[in-house]
């Protein structure tokens, strides 16, 4: 009994280690990909509805096609040079990821607010919440 | 025979000018190319070496333009001042000074006001709410000019004294220079900072008063503007250009140029080529290279980023659409059009050079049915992907659009809404475009038969057609068409079909028909997904009320509570109290509580946590003095974001801010249910919680319901769901995602539920959205929402392609029919547009005065309440003004003394949103002329709303009681944009349908007249066979029969003309013969009797006698001899007038005589083998003759068929007539045979004639009782 019980345990903390490693490698790959504007680095964990704030007024509701290209042209328009975040409440079902974009804009140094969360949808983890903003 | 051979090889080389000018353009886009490319690193060089100089000179640009701009600004706002001195000079007291300021009219970038000389504010223009009587302004001077401070914005004001009568006064001239409420339209003009910034590409801040002045450091510089006239100065603070980010942007720009240089090259290579290809005689290779260059073009576009790189639009907005699709080709509404018009474009040149081109139908023979079998399901198949592909081309526009084509609706969409509406036009277009060419070669493939069995062939393919769609709609696992849509698709298909592959009409009109089809089409589409998207929408509603958010609500707290711009506000303006609430204001403005638009509360809080200002939406929820015991381990350290603490549903967040001579807090609450549906939101024109919900629904059109262990917990709705449904919503059964669809009847109508189990609590509950169900006239509204704008698009082109081929088709403007259709237009369209403009007239009246009556009786609702319960002693003023709000539910403002005295919202006015000082124009019409109240348009922001102004005495005061449906609901039976929607959908149908019958009935009625032109023309060539078969009445009717009989009786006389001609040349000649016969007989009977005497009396000399009488005889009969050839000669028929003709223009032109008649004419000639010698009229005469004879032996089909055999010119006229008889067939070319009652038997005999002497010939190829081919056989043209 005491035996199945640390079976138990142990797969549940191997559970958890699982899910905080992948919540955690997809957000290395939204960091890795919003530093190196390259939406695709991170396209394929955005859900099929992600709500976007941007710092250019773009607010909303968006497919996962859309999205893709908004935050592209996002990032491309403030070339950022240095997203730097940390993650936060990994082991609930709302982690969020949140810090600072470095960009240039118009010769002075510029500072985005970064907020990234996810959710669990059919079986998989999937970015939710993205907002760049002032 | 003239050989033109040595023409052609001239026609094939391209005009030397062309030639030269795309050689100089391509070098030229080369050599830029290749030129930027050196060029720029050199440049980049320069500037590293000469950064100093370049430095000095861009600072110096930046201190000129600078300078320039703030004279510039300051001077209009001086000469705005002294117009208005030149007003007033003109006034004669103050009452008149009072009703000239309200007729001004408000202003948001300048501001009058007249103070008397008790600083009292007398006068005011309206606009710059946050302004109000300057003497209270902590920071303004009674000097000339000056920079003063609002929490909200900098003014500059302007101040001069002037008389009147015998009194004193002080104009003020008040302009913003900064402003710093951001709503969603960046107002530059309101900024003078953001527009010398965005003018001179740099950040740039202008400091107004010297005690802000910011510690600069290396990296910046700073420098005074000055204006001596004002006698004003400011400090303007920007960043030195930095070399780096100058060399970025100089690279960006050089690369600009070369792409865009490139993409010139390109296209100018493209052309180049296009005109090569234009010479090839291969049609194949011709129209494929068409095709690659086009999209060579896209490609390039492309792969250059063009037009992204030299627009900054909307139109390239991906938030208005984007899909993956195709690599990125399709990721704007304008990189869509570009990769539509590509495709439309290879299309084009697909029907031009393959639907258009006749097809030896003898070829088809040779292929056998299996063959045939197969191409015609391959080409049915591939058209059935095509729809397919249509349905998830619309799909894709829906979901992956912001775009709410049906609830967005305006007449006048935004240009990127209406690109995406010409967008779903062309994808229509496109596939029906697409399958009509294929469906066209597939029926001149197939169609060798005769035409009479063309028909049913037809019919069965449409049948076969409809009845694989329907299989290939089930045996998809996802369909992307409706049955019902694909039914209709394929059927308009078909009848566009029908006028090219059975009436073989190739005109422009049938693409009208393609677009007016393609919109149907898409529009229904549209609407379909629409109602899709509506229903994952109300799933997604539901999802998202249960989905967590505090996580996000944390984040906006924290960063509102360390933005560090809210320090310094405070810093700068916490000595007026007065300014506490604006501060508030400010810092919840710039903050993410603003942009997201959530329901909040920012407040500043003494030492002891009491309430210095706050701006709160919600005061019942965000309580005062919620901090009354903080937590032990509250952290409220400067720079360290404390804990957070809920009472209920409210997060807040605290920070201590220390001050030199104090300590205060900056507390931020928000709102967060983290399960259920009680919803909180801003008003409208304070921002949309997107978050929460997406602009496409209201809790106008979205019900919402939780329900708990049966029970109905709580609702936001305007039905009630009974009791019933409840129970159904209950005992619902749920899929393993805990989610259920339901149809339930709720107050008679049905509703689509989506029910959302949310187990995560301990007690477990259901979350129900529901939406009506729109019916089928709902649906017919939103249809023609959009159809509507497709029509006009349509119309445009239309209107454009007939604009630009106008000199082809001006005649047609002045045809009979185009006349009619006009006035018949006219007079049925211009009637019912003034109908619209005066329903929707009537019906914005009838609004205006249905709000007015409501808030007015809102007004007098307050002011009998107050009196009611204004007993002194009883409730003070605050309460009692409470009291109204609560019992009666009406928000309202209290002016006294035309200064805000109490307002329900005070906050807008504390934040500078709404006024504080009565309007002009109410204080002129309330007070000068009388009126007892007033409907006034107002507007905050770009917001517009309706508020009456009531004078009511309360107790012994004089008071203003303003209400508004800015803050009370006002429900109006029919709302202007509802009324617009059903003007406009409804008339542009009726205005659709009468543009379809006006068109019918002109047709039907100059029907006959267009008869009887080409009748008259026909008879003029002397077609005397015809007759027009007209069923009409009256007194066409009559004009057709009188016309027929009139041919008749042509005709008749004719013939009797030509016999009495005939028979009196007969004897005219018989006469002259006779006359010239006599003439030689005479002496020869004389001869004669003279050796009969010398025989009878042999006479010595009969043998001279004898001589000389047969000599003579001899002569006579010579002279007979030569009598009878000249009269030969002269019977001969008139001469034939030779000259090189097209055959084809010959019998096009005898074959339109025949537009009208019964009988289907095809026409099978080759343009390159059709020239002859040969003289026109006698050729065309002997054509209408051979088509009259087909016709009168009740043929249905004549065939023409020009082929080369050798060095002749074959023409087969090929009639499926009642044929010729054998006993007669080998008659028919004689002189004077004719089998009609009338003829005159000389058609086949003069055709014959004429083909001789052409040196060819006409027979009988064949005959029988279906049908004659005759040929004529003409020699070819060298």
């Amino acid at each position: 009994m005491f035996l199945i019980l640390l079976l138990c345990l142990g797969f549940q903390i191997l559970s958890a280690q699982d899910k905080t490693s992948e919540i955690n490698f997809i957000l290395n790959k939204a960091h890795n990909g919003i530093e190196k504007t390259n939406v695709s680095l991170f396209s394929d964990y955005l859900n099929s509805r992600v709500y976007i704030s941007l710092s250019d007024g773009t607010k909303g509701y968006f497919s996962a096609n859309q999205s893709y290209y908004i935050i592209q042209d996002f990032l491309i328009g403030i070339n950022p040079i240095k997203v730097s975040f940390e993650t936060a409440s990994e082991e609930s079902e709302n982690p969020v990821a949140f810090g600072d974009i470095e960009y240039v804009s118009s010769g002075k140094k510029n500072k985005l607010k970064l907020f990234i969360s996810m959710e669990f949808f059919h079986d998989k983890w999937r970015i939710t919440h993205i907002s760049m903003t002032k | 025979m003239e050989n033109y051979s040595h023409l052609d090889d001239e026609m094939k080389k391209l005009p030397s000018g062309k030639n030269k000018i795309l050689a100089f353009f391509i070098s030229l886009f080369l050599l830029t190319t290749i030129g930027v490319g050196i060029y720029s690193p050199q440049k980049i060089d320069s500037v590293r070496e000469n950064w100093d100089e370049v430095l000095s000179e861009k600072i110096k640009i930046i201190k000129q333009t600078a300078q320039e701009e703030f004279g510039r600004k300051l001077s209009s706002i001086r000469l705005a001042e002294s117009k208005m001195i030149t007003r007033i000079d003109s006034l004669q007291n103050v009452d008149e000074i009072i009703s000239s300021f309200s007729k001004l009219g408000k202003n948001e970038n300048l501001l009058h006001q007249i103070y008397n000389d008790e600083d009292s504010l007398i006068a005011w223009n309206g606009g710059l709410n946050d302004v109000g009587n300057l003497f209270s302004n902590v920071n303004f001077r009674r000097y000339s000019s000056q920079f003063i401070n609002t929490v909200t914005s900098t003014h500059f004001v302007l101040l001069k004294e002037f008389e009147l009568g015998n009194s004193q006064f002080l104009l003020a001239t008040i302009s913003p220079f900064e402003t710093f409420i951001d709503f969603d339209i960046e107002n530059i003009e309101r900024s003078f900072s953001s527009f010398l910034s965005k003018l001179l590409n740099t950040d740039i801040k202008v400091i107004y008063f010297p005690e802000d002045k910011e510690v600069i450091n290396g990296r910046y510089f700073s420098f005074e503007l000055l204006d001596n006239e004002a006698n004003v100065s400011v400090e303007v603070l920007t960043q030195k250009p930095i070399l780096d980010n100058y060399i970025i942007e100089l690279n960006q720009n050089f690369g600009s140029i070369q792409s865009i240089s490139l993409f010139l090259l390109l296209l100018t290579i493209v052309i180049w080529l296009w005109f090569k290809t234009a010479r090839l005689d291969s049609k194949i290779i011709k129209a494929t290279s068409f095709i690659l260059l086009i999209l060579s073009l896209r490609i390039g576009l492309f792969l250059l980023n063009i037009p992204a790189l030299i627009l900054k639009s909307e139109l390239l907005n991906s938030s208005y659409f984007s899909s993956t699709w195709g690599f990125g080709i399709v990721k704007s509404p304008l990189e869509l059009l570009l990769s539509l018009l590509v495709l439309i474009s290879a299309l084009l040149i697909t029907s031009k050079y393959f639907v258009l081109e006749k097809i030896d139908f003898a070829q088809n023979r040779k292929i056998g049915n299996i063959v045939k079998l197969l191409i015609s399901v391959t080409i049915i198949l591939i058209s059935l992907v095509l729809f397919r592909a249509l349905g998830s081309a619309i799909k894709s526009v829906v979901f992956d659009s912001s775009i709410y084509y049906f609830e967005d609706f305006n007449i006048v969409p935004d240009p990127p809404i209406l690109l995406m509406h010409l967008n779903i036009l062309l994808m229509g277009v496109i596939i029906i475009f697409a399958s009509v060419i294929l469906f066209a070669l597939l029926f001149r493939f197939l169609s060798y038969e005769k035409s009479w069995k063309l028909l049913p062939f037809f019919v069965g393919v449409f049948v076969a057609v409809q009845l694989l769609g329907l299989a290939y709609h089930f045996i998809q696992s996802n369909p992307q068409l409706t049955i019902f849509l694909r039914v209709v698709l394929i059927t308009l298909l078909f009848a566009v079909l029908y006028f090219i592959v059975i009436h073989q009409s190739y005109s422009k009109v049938i693409f009208l028909y393609i677009a007016f089809s393609s919109s149907f089409v898409t529009v229904s589409l549209l609407n379909h997904y629409n109602g899709e998207q509506q229903r994952e929408s109300l799933k997604k509603f539901a999802e998202d009320l249960i989905r967590p958010k505090e996580h996000w609500l944390d984040y906006v707290i924290f960063e509102t509570l360390n933005k560090e711009e809210n320090e310094e506000l405070i810093f700068s303006y916490l000595n007026d109290p007065l300014s506490a609430s604006r501060i508030c204001f400010r810092v919840w403005n710039s903050s993410l509580l603003h942009q997201e638009g959530i329901v909040s509360c920012v407040r500043i809080l003494d030492s002891n946590f009491q309430t210095i200002g706050e701006i709160n939406f919600d005061k019942k929820l965000f309580r005062d003095r919620l901090w009354t015991t903080l937590p032990e381990d509250t952290d409220l350290e400067l720079e360290r974001f404390a804990a957070l603490s809920s009472e209920g549903h409210v997060l807040s967040g605290i920070r201590r801010i220390n001050l030199p001579d104090k300590e205060i807090y900056l507390e931020v609450c928000t709102y967060n249910n983290p399960s259920g549906i009680d919803l909180k939101f801003l008003p409208a024109f304070m921002g949309q919680n997107i978050y929460l919900m997406e602009p496409q629904f209201s809790l106008n059109t979205v019900n919402l319901f939780e329900i708990q262990d049966g029970n109905l917990v709580n609702s936001i709705s305007e039905v009630d769901i009974g009791t019933e449904n409840i129970k159904k919503i209950s005992d619902a059964e749920f899929s393993r995602l805990n989610e259920a669809w339901m149809n339930l009847h709720v107050d008679g109508e049905e509703y689509v539920f989506y029910l959302l189990k949310d187990d995560r609590d301990v007690f477990e509950k259901i979350i129900a959205a529901a939406s009506k169900l729109n019916d089928l006239s709902f649906n017919l509204f939103h249809f023609f929402k959009v159809f509507f704008i497709h029509s006009i698009i349509i119309f445009f082109f239309a209107l454009m392609t007939f604009a630009f081929e106008f000199n082809k088709n001006k005649e047609r403007l002045f045809t009979f029919r185009a006349k009619l259709l006009f006035v018949l237009l006219f007079i049925s369209i211009i009637p019912m547009i003034t109908m619209a403009i005066y329903f929707k007239q009537l019906t914005d009246q009838k609004n205006e005065s249905a709000i007015h009556y409501k808030l007015l009786k809102r007004t007098t609702s307050v002011a009998e309440y107050l009196n009611k319960y204004n007993i002194p002693g009883a409730f003070n003023t605050d309460m009692l003004y409470k009291r109204v709000e609560s019992d009666l539910g009406i928000s309202f403002a209290l002016f006294k003394d035309k200064q805000l005295s109490y307002a329900s919202k005070k906050l807008y006015y504390d934040s500078g949103l709404l006024s504080s000082l009565l309007d002009p124009v109410v204080q002129e019409k309330l007070y000068l002329d009388g009126k007892n109240s007033i409907l006034v348009k107002e507007k905050i922001n770009d917001y517009q709303y309706e508020a009456v102004y009531r004078r009511s005495k309360i107790g012994n005061d004089e008071y203003v009681i303003k209400v508004s449906d800015l803050f009370n609901s006002i429900l109006l039976p029919l709302s202007e944009t509802d009324a617009s929607i059903f003007i406009f959908g409804v008339y542009s149908f009726a205005v659709l349908l009468i543009i379809v019958i006006s068109t019918l009935l002109a047709n039907q009625i100059s029907s006959p007249i267009r008869k009887l032109t080409i009748a008259t023309k026909s008879v003029a060539s002397g077609d005397l066979g015809l007759k027009i078969e007209q069923k009409s009445r009256g007194e066409v009717q009559q004009l057709v029969e009188e016309f027929n009989l009139m041919v008749e009786e042509i005709k008749k006389n004719q013939i009797e003309l030509a016999e009495i001609e005939r028979e009196s040349a007969w004897k005219e000649m018989a006469k002259q013969v006779a006359h010239e016969i006599k003439n030689p007989l005479t002496p020869m009977k004389l001869s004669v009797q003279q050796l009969i005497a010398a025989h009878s009396d042999k006479s010595p000399k009969f043998d001279e006698i004898f001589k000389k009488v047969t000599k003579t005889l001899i002569n006579q009969i010579e002279t007979l001899k030569n009598i009878a050839s000249e009269f030969s000669s002269f019977a001969r028929m008139p001469g034939i007038k030779m000259e090189t003709i097209k055959l084809r223009n010959v019998i096009n032109d005898a074959v339109n005589l025949f537009m009208n008649e019964h009988v289907k004419i095809i026409l099978d000639l080759p343009e390159e083998i059709s020239e002859i010698k040969g003289d026109v009229q006698q050729l065309r005469r002997a054509l209408i003759n051979l088509i009259r004879n087909s016709i009168q032996a009740d043929a249905t089909e004549i065939i023409f068929k020009l082929s080369r055999k050798e060095k002749k010119l074959i023409l087969d006229i090929i009639d499926n007539g009642s044929g010729i008889s054998d006993e007669i067939v080998d008659k028919i070319f004689s002189p004077n045979f004719t089998t009609k009652e009338l003829g005159m038997g000389v058609g086949l005999t003069l055709a014959k004639r004429l083909m001789e002497n052409l040196e060819g010939r006409i027979f009988v190829k064949s005959t029988s009782s279906s049908g004659t081919t005759i040929t004529l056989e003409f020699p070819v043209l060298n």
